[in-house]
């Protein structure tokens, strides 16, 4: 079934979609009541109308007096158009199901409707028979067997994981399993509504809807309260603290479908297990994981390491740890994301591929030379995940960092063909060797080979320092304020624009630039210095001896401030 | 061209302006996605164009939707008319949304039609008290024909092309409809905005009607008369430009034979190419309709899939169902499509007149054989027997016994029978080989 939000008028046509401008319909409504009564049947009867035509009621606290599924089968007979699968919760014991019983009889009567029409049961008996911690499970699959021949589809609720045995009868017999555990505080319900989301998430995998959108929808009714879903439920958010008069809507904080399918992921690892669903599982949470890496990496790690609880594999172990390893790396949880991926070198992970990644993570702790030894290990052993190119790009970076110029350009000179990334780093390389002719030539061949925007600023600050070196200052100067233009400007930035203005004797406007600088750093002496230079030049002695002064009393070793001063003290 | 045993003509009826009068038409899917309402959208042009209030939904199990909002909508439109596609497999729902509608409405009047309805026995209807007509025609005809009674109030007549409940709670056949031989003569649902290709992902197109072949499972011929009625290469063309342009350039032609005129399909495809269109299609067609040169233009003009229809690969089998083509000719035709890049698809199914199970299995393994994924709608299905087909009509004579005599009138026997050659358990032997050898669990898209 594919997710959506519900019924839509359609845009240009005469079609309409339903339903015209009302909220959609709920299609999943979970009764966590333990005793249901007679108002809580009364609104169910008020409200099962309103819920979407084909509609699944989850009885999650039980129904021990018939009241839910008299209601149900009023509702059904009253209106034809409505179909109900009633997923119902009853213990399983020796004593037989007297819930289920009633439920059955209940059904035949719409299968006897369904074979006279030839359609389908609109009351659809899906017992959830719940086995007790430790209470023996094979007489709940003895009675699934025989409700099997009474067209329910039965499935079990555990609390214990099943042994091998129980798993492999329920599987043949088809029923799923639903397992809750100690940690599981909201009893059933919790579990049932951590399986729903699961399945809407699930149904992604095949259908068209998108990873991380809303589940099917969904209410929640607990303690006489009303809940816009799942979730919200768990949070102990409800929208009607009394049943009377409120219908059922959907009223999601969608701003929670993401986190609440990865943690719902997680929590259900061992309920995937149980039902052997090990591969679909994995690979939901390996595309949940992948999704999330970006905008919430911690929840991204840890659907990753679901991934790699559901591997059957080593291959499938190694290729989850890599995607923790990395969502790890993008959380910043360095350490963890180290050790993570030396898990799946050990697990088979290609060695290559490990180093690449073992490399990234030292880049992010700013340990470049132990990157480099990880780079060249990568290098040396080959990896698919990036190509060689890009690999002697990483490396020339690290170098970079470590202002190791001859290095950084042997490797960007392996980097591949030409890019503006690639001639602006060699440009940096050149103008801190001191090579400040052959620096612009790779400024402008990487201007030429059209850097991103967001680039451009960098490219224009170096270009202009390399002019400033050559001392064609009125470039410079241009190339430095366009610079300041197109990126969050550094005291560096008005520092060199103000000194080519200094150098072209425009004093006046090299004095705001040295401003911005200390604006910035204020604890940049030489810019008070600077300052106090250019306001000499204009005749400002009295402010020009101040600022002397007050670099001098910030760091005295300011040669031209100190001559300044003295110059303007004799005078 | 004036419409025999009426007194108007479509062409010179939407020119006038009549009272307005709403009408609800319903698409209804309770077990599948939403499909393009391609039927119902052209009624609904056509009732558009005579000035009355037509509403088109599209209601499945892919769109949720509530019971009383359902009932709200019909309370606040109070339609005086609502129409439904009727299907074997939908037709439960239909009956209950027409009481809706009519609780909700009083004084609107219920109409079917589609396959279900077309021939559907006349001691069926005494059982369906919700419905005052049953659509005996083509649809375009009967629906203005309906309308325009239901505006004027009853008049004790039966209204033409349809069986019609006349006030005493009886029924009585009306004259029968003759359909132009130009479907032109009808407005376009798409080229009037009744459809609009936006909200598509793919888009149902029907530019011919008709099939002049004699299969004895089929209704098609009944339906929709013996021989094949098109929209003109221009119109064709119209509808197809405005889909690809304003939708995603995905159609699904539901023309039982798309290339049954190569000089038609011809002109069809260059005038897509000319125009630069940007389509992927899906076509149906017979592989006595296909040539080597036409399955590489219909590739180059941006068909994705072509279907045939085999039905069964053992030549006594097809001889008996009455469908006059060699297996082998379909086997060269999905042979030489595959080689043109073409994706093929093979219609097939089983429990045909005269054939055993060893007949069934050998169907599939022709389809493997011919480098045909059994998925899709290659997968096979049992024959399914509706109102209209040759063998519903006289079981008995094609080897047909059926499991049920308590079925309500209104209902076919569906596959609800066995045959002389094969019984109920060795087709379910047959589906569960087909289910195996699937790659997609056995889901077919065209019924």
């Amino acid at each position: 079934m594919e997710r959506r939000l519900g019924g839509r008028r359609q845009a240009g046509g005469l079609v309409t979609a339903f339903t015209p401008g009302g909220p959609p319909p709920v299609e999943w409504l979970f009764l966590g009541v333990d005793t249901p009564d007679a108002v809580l049947a009364a609104w169910l009867a008020d409200a099962l109308p309103h819920c979407a035509w084909t509609s699944h009621l989850v009885v999650a606290g039980g129904d021990a007096d018939g009241l839910i599924l008299d209601t149900v089968a009023a509702f059904l007979t009253d209106e034809p158009l409505g179909l109900v699968h009633l997923h119902l919760v009853a213990p399983a014991g020796l004593g037989g199901c007297p819930a289920v019983d009633r439920l059955l009889d209940a059904a035949a009567e719409f299968q006897a409707e369904a074979y006279r029409e030839r359609t389908g049961s609109r009351l659809v008996p899906l017992p959830i028979l719940e086995v007790a911690p430790g209470d023996d499970p094979r007489p709940a699959l003895e009675a699934a067997g025989e409700m099997r021949n009474r067209l329910a589809k039965p499935s079990l609720l555990l609390w214990n994981e099943p042994d091998g045995r129980t798993a492999a009868v329920a599987e043949a017999l088809g029923m799923r399993i639903y397992l809750g555990s100690e940690t599981t505080t909201g009893g059933a319900m919790e579990v049932l509504t951590d399986a729903h989301v699961l399945d809407g998430a699930m149904a992604t995998l095949s259908g068209n809807a998108a990873l991380l959108a809303p589940c099917w929808a969904n209410n929640v009714v607990d303690a006489g309260r009303l809940h816009g879903c799942a979730r919200q439920w768990r949070r102990g958010v409800s929208f009607a603290h009394r049943l009377t008069g409120a219908e059922p809507g959907w009223r999601p904080d969608e701003s929670l479908c993401a986190s609440c399918i990865a943690d719902t992921i997680a929590v259900q690892a061992p309920s995937l297990a149980a039902n052997r669903r090990h591969a679909e599982g994995r690979e939901l949470a390996l595309r949940v994981g992948a999704a999330l890496t970006e905008a919430d990496p911690g929840a991204a790690a840890a659907v990753a390491a679901t991934a790699v609880r559901l591997s059957t594999s080593a291959t499938e172990r190694a290729d989850a740890l890599i995607q923790t390893g990395l969502s790890l790396l993008a959380a910043g949880r360095l350490p963890e994301a180290d050790r993570v991926l030396v898990d799946a070198s050990r697990a088979g992970a290609p060695p290559g591929l490990v180093n690449l990644h073992r490399a990234r993570v030292q880049v992010a702790w700013r340990d470049d030379i132990e990157a480099l030894e990880r780079y060249e290990e990568a290098l040396e052993l080959g990896t698919d995940a990036i190509s060689t190119e890009d690999l002697h790009f990483e490396m020339a970076m690290s170098h970079v960092r470590l202002e190791e110029w001859d290095d950084a350009r042997s490797h960007l000179e392996l980097a591949g063909g030409p890019s503006a990334p690639v001639a602006f780093n060699l440009g940096v390389c050149d103008v801190n060797s001191g090579e400040a002719e052959r620096a612009l030539t790779h400024f402008d061949r990487a201007l030429e080979l059209g850097p991103p925007d967001d680039d451009l600023g960098r490219v224009r600050f170096f270009r202009g320092f390399c002019l400033k070196e050559l001392e064609r200052f009125e470039d410079a100067a241009t190339d430095l304020s366009l610079a300041i233009e197109l990126e969050e400007p550094e005291p560096a930035h008005h520092n060199l624009l103000g000194y080519c203005l200094f150098k072209l004797g425009r004093h006046a406007e090299a004095v705001p630039c040295f401003e911005a600088a200390v604006a910035l750093d204020p604890t940049s002496a030489v810019d008070w210095a600077n300052i106090g230079v250019n306001l000499e030049r204009l005749g400002e002695t009295e402010r020009a001896a101040e600022l002397y002064r007050k670099a001098l009393g910030m760091d005295p070793t300011i040669a031209f401030a100190r001559d300044g001063l003295e110059r303007l003290e004799v005078s | 061209m004036a419409v025999e045993g009426s007194t108007t003509t479509v062409a010179d009826r939407i020119c006038e302006n009549s009272p307005v009068m709403r009408v609800v038409l319903i698409d209804l899917h309770p077990h599948s996605e939403p499909v393009t309402p391609i039927s119902l959208a052209n009624l609904a042009a056509v009732l558009r164009r005579d000035g009355h209030d037509c509403r088109l939904l599209s209601l499945s199990s892919g769109r949720p939707f509530s019971p009383a909002a359902l009932r709200g909508f019909f309370a606040e439109t109070k339609p005086l008319l609502v129409g439904f596609t009727a299907y074997q497999r939908n037709f439960f729902q239909v009956r209950a949304i027409a009481r809706m509608c009519k609780q909700a409405s009083p004084g609107c009047r219920a109409i079917i039609g589609g396959p279900q309805a077309s021939f559907m026995p006349d001691e069926a209807l005494d059982n369906l008290p919700e419905l005052d007509f049953v659509a005996r025609g083509e649809g375009e005809l009967v629906i203005r024909a309906v309308a325009q009674a239901v505006e004027a109030g009853s008049s004790g007549e039966a209204v033409p092309g349809t069986s019609t409940r006349m006030p005493d709670g009886s029924w009585r056949r009306g004259d029968p409809v003759v359909p132009p031989d130009d479907l032109d003569e009808y407005p376009s649902p798409w080229l009037d905005g009744v459809l609009d290709p936006a909200d598509w992902d793919e888009a149902i197109m029907l530019t011919s009607r008709g099939c002049p072949h004699h299969c004895a499972f089929c209704v098609t011929p009944a339906a929709f008369g013996p021989t094949i009625r098109a929209h003109s290469v221009e119109r064709a063309i119209e509808d197809i430009t405005v889909v690809a342009r304003r939708g995603r350039g995905r159609l699904w032609f539901a023309d039982p034979n798309f290339s049954y005129d190569a000089e038609r399909v011809h002109a069809i495809l260059e005038g897509i190419a000319r125009r630069n269109l940007d389509v992927d299609m899906w076509i149906e067609t017979r592989a006595d309709m296909l040539t080597p040169e036409l399955l590489r233009l219909l590739a180059r003009a941006g068909v994705h899939t072509v279907a045939l229809g085999l039905e069964s690969a053992v030549p006594r089998v097809l001889a008996r169902s009455g469908k006059a083509i060699e297996p082998e000719a379909i086997r060269e035709a999905a042979v030489t499509a595959l080689g043109a890049g073409l994706d093929v698809e093979l219609f097939s199914q089983y429990g045909l007149p005269g054939e055993r199970k060893s007949d069934a299995l050998e169907t599939l393994r022709f389809v493997q054989d011919c480098g045909v994924a059994v998925r899709g709608n290659s997968n096979a299905q049992q024959m399914q027997l509706y109102f209209g087909s040759a063998i519903i009509r006289d079981p008995a004579r094609h080897g047909i016994r059926p499991l049920r005599d308590d079925l309500p009138p209104y209902l076919a026997l569906g596959d609800e029978f066995e045959t002389d050659w094969m019984t109920k358990a060795e087709m379910d032997e047959v589906r569960a080989a087909w289910s195996a050898a699937s790659v997609d669990g056995g889901k077919r898209v065209v019924s």
